[in-house]
């Protein structure tokens, strides 16, 4: 974008600072990304080819972050004989675009979703990925994008304070009911729980979507004065400021199941999502080294192993056999309610992802 | 012909003041130089972001926003700061020098941990709501924060000691005979500080509240924090499109408004009052 001298002398600043470890990651790429020198991302890819690490992104701190770490990259870089470091600064649609534009991701791997995998995917800013590295027989049909592979599903749904509730709220019905169950609610900051308001207002499933994003604001803001809008629900739930959130399983996995006699779930019409690996165009360790990666994560051992860590279905139908006693309550497909949830609609989501986060912002929570 | 002493003690002065030009320069006026291009270039060349200003409401509503919760910020802030900067004011030695220490003391806490302390203390279940409904003053716990209004009182808080600090050196500026000559002619103490006291402050009001007003506005940790996510302001909704939108062009925009609105209003000051006065002390 832009070629005046100072803009070298800015990205050979920043580069070094985060090279001798002076500058976080975090702050790095958004200086790099950012407003304030768009292209400067050769800085890193320099000290990435020194190191030659394999850079997996994630949503550093959540628990597929944890379970990734864990049981994908670090077998997995032991058994190719590669370093990887862990970019956990959370590789949202929008920064995985910034960073393909300025023509250097640094990011090989992403823990993204199949809506960022459907839309990014169509624009051209990622890998298409290779089957004839991972085995697309090892998961169930809807796991398999041009631009993405599904390793793993939550489903979007409520949990609640046990001791706040003589009975317990049984339906998106419930959880909009502020008469019969008196409490605060928490949502997500940014949305992804429209659904939540349409199927508590009445919506039939195979209705959904489109959403009908009025009838939801209506919906959402008839209980406004009872919400808040937070950037981590779980917390929200554990430390006693709401008695019932709405968010993903995997969200609610660690705290639910540190304390089961507190905390309760109520599956009953969640919305099932997946997470999705996805990789940059033109990642630096190049795409088959990639392609490795999502394969090795697609292993029913490892599938069982992530589950278990972080709250969440299997992708590989042979990794079910597997999850221990503690991991089989949060796997969507478990027959107990396999049956209720309702699969997200990839592509509408995919279409109108930044129009429903901005619309939550603004008529939802502003 | 030899240059003065004066000169060559200007030159001096001119050369350290050198590197900090340079610096702010390198990392301060040009990377805002790029916001500024940002603004009229992504993602088309042209007016655009400008002009969704005017047409979108969600835009006009975070500016709104901004605008009426750093006013009221700044005003609460204000009249806090002068009265205890004021009682300062009029203290001397190791009282002084402990006063101030106090005072100075909750600037050594993150935004974000005070944030949080705030959201404890102020929550349905927190401190206040507990001793309100054990003396029996209410019957149900009052919403207190995740919203506007744990907002404001987050954000006073924070300024409060800064709006003190800046207004100190202000009112200690003031002669204190002037009061006393007020009070030998026959005012009351407060006639004494209304007509005396007080108009002499307001340079250091009006400066004091320039600098809390334009912190006020480029807040982003504890509105987003503390409201809920119900206040969106200004920082915290070019960081949303930023991070969640790649929207840079939006970002950028708001930004340069921001700035510019900042310098509009030290620039109308510079007009109606010293600014060096304000920000060195009388």
């Amino acid at each position: 974008m832009t070629n005046l001298p100072l803009d070298g002398l800015f990205r050979a600043f920043a580069a070094n600072e985060f090279r001798e470890g002076r500058l976080d990651r975090r702050t790095f790429l958004a200086v790099a990304s950012g407003a304030i020198a768009a292209p400067l991302l050769v800085g890193p890819g320099a000290a990435r080819a020194a190191g030659k690490a394999f850079v997996v992104a994630t949503f550093g701190g959540g628990n597929l972050a944890v379970a990734l770490k864990a049981h994908v990259a670090t077998p997995f870089s032991a058994a190719e004989s590669v370093t990887w470091e862990e970019d956990p600064s959370g590789p949202l649609s929008g920064r995985i675009r910034s960073m393909v534009e300025a023509g250097q991701p640094i990011w090989d791997v992403c823990d993204s979703t199949s809506f960022t995998a459907r839309a990014l995917g169509k624009l051209g800013m990622l890998e298409p990925i290779d089957y004839a590295i991972v085995d697309k027989s090892l998961v169930r049909p809807d796991c398999v994008l041009e631009h993405g592979v599904s390793y793993s599903w939550f489903s979007l749904v409520s949990a609640y304070d046990k001791a706040a509730f003589p009975t317990a709220p049984a339906s998106w019905a419930d959880v909009f009911d502020v008469e019969r169950f008196p409490g605060k609610r928490a949502f997500w900051r940014y949305g992804y729980c429209w659904e939540a308001a349409l199927l508590a207002d009445g919506v039939a499933p195979e209705d959904l979507y489109p959403l009908d994003v009025d009838r939801a604001v209506k919906k959402f803001r008839s209980i406004r004065d009872h919400s808040i809008f937070v950037e981590d629900v779980p917390s929200s739930l554990r430390s006693g400021e709401i008695q019932i959130g709405v968010d993903f399983t995997t969200g609610f996995g660690k705290v639910v199941r540190a304390e089961p006699e507190r905390f309760g779930i109520n599956w009953a019409g969640g919305v099932r999502g997946s997470a999705t690996f996805v990789v940059p165009k033109g990642n630096l360790a190049g795409a088959a080294l990639s392609m490795r990666f999502i394969n090795f994560a697609l292993n029913k051992e490892v599938q069982a192993a992530i589950c278990d860590a972080a709250s969440v279905g299997p992708s590989n139908p042979d990794a079910t056999a597997l999850l221990s006693a503690e991991a089989a309550p949060w796997d969507p497909r478990n027959p107990a309610w396999a049956e209720s949830q309702i699969p997200v609609d990839e592509v509408y989501t995919a279409e109108n992802e930044e129009y429903l986060i901005g619309e939550f912002l603004d008529r939802v929570a502003g | 012909m030899a240059a003065s002493p004066m000169a060559r003690a200007d030159r001096h002065y001119l050369l350290m003041a050198v590197a900090p030009v340079l610096f702010l320069a390198v990392f301060f006026l040009w990377p805002l130089g790029e916001i500024l291009r940002l603004s009229f270039t992504d993602p088309q060349p042209g007016l655009g972001n400008y002009e969704r200003l005017l047409t979108s409401s969600s835009l006009q509503r975070v500016v709104w926003t901004t605008a009426w919760v750093s006013v009221v910020t700044t005003a609460v802030s204000l009249v806090l700061s002068y009265v205890i900067a004021y009682a300062l004011a009029g203290l001397a030695g190791l009282r002084f020098e402990v006063m101030l220490a106090l005072l100075l003391l909750p600037l050594w806490s993150s935004v974000v941990v005070q944030a949080f302390g705030w959201l404890l203390i102020l929550r349905s279940d927190g401190l206040v709501n507990f001793l309100l409904l054990d003396l029996g003053v209410i019957s149900s716990p009052l919403t207190l924060v995740r919203n506007e209004l744990g907002t404001l009182i987050g954000m006073v808080a924070f300024m409060l000691p800064v709006g003190a600090t800046v207004l100190l050196p202000n009112l200690r500026g003031i002669d204190p005979q002037l009061t006393l000559a007020a009070k030998s002619l026959g005012a009351t103490p407060w006639q004494a500080f209304r007509d005396v006291f007080l108009p002499e402050s307001i340079p250091g009001i009006v400066g004091t509240g320039a600098v809390l007003f334009i912190l006020a506005a480029g807040f982003f940790g504890i509105p987003a924090i503390l409201g809920g996510g119900k206040v969106m302001m200004i920082a915290e909704y070019v960081s949303v499109q930023v991070l969640q939108m790649a929207r840079w062009g939006t970002a950028a925009m708001l930004t340069t408004i921001l700035v510019a609105a900042f310098l509009l209003i030290l620039i109308s000051l510079s007009r109606v009052i010293d600014l060096r006065r304000v920000l060195v002390g009388a």
